[in-house]
């Protein structure tokens, strides 16, 4: 291959990519191509050293893609973007599948479960408490009782509010454990391809 | 050389030279493979990746021979991890070399 190839499969195999970072991409390896002819290396063995265009931009599409998802401070981005890094992390080394995944899924599963109860929590004595005040309305003898109960179930309400907050901070957590994993995995996976 | 065990080597000799001062990637190559076997292909993921870790700080920089060339700069964060990885390095090195000539 030469290195126009080289650079134009490259270009083409990073599509997808913000343009910035595919000019940045492009430019670096032109750096280097350039000055390893300089230093007298041939095209093909230099072609050769910086490995199959298409490898070497699956891997930096994970990396950028991981790096990303890492950024973002909206959980929902983060979630869609950690997904995206997953996937890409899964193209480059699918045998790593179990891994990677069965951790997730309970990961997830926890999640799930606490983000269910804060929801009830929240809903269910929201409901109550409004059923309460009701009553007073209808019943209006021992309307203090009623009042009161009506009020304690207020209190719950927040305190399922409260997990709900606690829950968005430890999904928060829980992803950027998740991307933390997916970096240290993709870096395990490209020392046991042998990058050198 | 083992290839695993190569690439946290090269990743450190990359940290220690940049510590003394800015490099450019190519640079690097010829520096770390006057005694150490490497590539071009080696030495890219390593330096975007401690880019990425804020280790490094990057620069475009005229050259005489062409377009500029990108350097590569320390940062705090850099010198404190190559600080580190350094320490562990003589300490992992020299109980290496204790136990190879028989002491204990």
């Amino acid at each position: 291959m030469t290195k126009t190839q080289f650079i134009e499969q490259l270009k083409k195999a990073l599509s997808g990519l913000p343009q910035s970072e595919i000019d940045d991409i492009i430019r670096d390896h032109e750096e280097i191509i350039r000055d390893a002819l300089a230093a007298g290396r041939t095209e093909e063995s230099i072609v050769h050293s910086l490995g199959q265009p298409s490898e070497l931009a699956r891997s930096l599409k994970a990396e950028i893609k991981i790096e990303k998802a890492q950024d973002e401070v909206k959980l929902g981005a983060k979630m869609r973007g950690m997904f995206g890094a997953l996937g890409a992390v899964l193209v480059l080394a699918p045998f790593n599948l179990i891994f990677v995944l069965g951790p997730m899924m309970a990961l997830f599963g926890i999640l799930l479960g606490g983000w269910a109860t804060a929801v009830a929590i929240t809903v269910v004595c929201f409901t109550v408490a409004i059923a309460f005040f009701f009553f007073t309305v209808v019943m209006p003898s021992g309307i203090l009782g009623w009042v009161g109960i009506g009020f304690g179930f207020l209190g719950v309400m927040f305190l399922g509010l409260a997990g709900l907050g606690i829950m968005y901070m430890v999904s928060m957590m829980v992803a950027q454990l998740i991307l933390r994993y997916l970096k240290w995995n993709l870096n395990f996976v490209k020392r046991q391809a042998g990058a050198v | 050389m083992n290839s695993q065990f190569n690439k946290g080597v090269i990743e450190m000799c990359v940290l220690a030279l940049v510590n003394q001062r800015d490099f450019y990637g190519y640079e690097l190559v010829e520096t770390i493979s006057k005694r150490i076997e490497i590539s071009e292909g080696t030495i890219y993921p390593i330096l975007r990746r401690l880019t990425s870790e804020k280790f490094f700080e990057t620069y475009l920089k005229e050259s005489s021979e062409g377009p500029p060339r990108k350097y590569y700069k320390m940062t705090a964060a850099g010198k404190q991890e190559t600080e580190k990885m350094l320490s562990a390095w003589k300490k992992f090195s020299s109980d290496v070399n204790s136990i190879i000539k028989g002491g204990e």
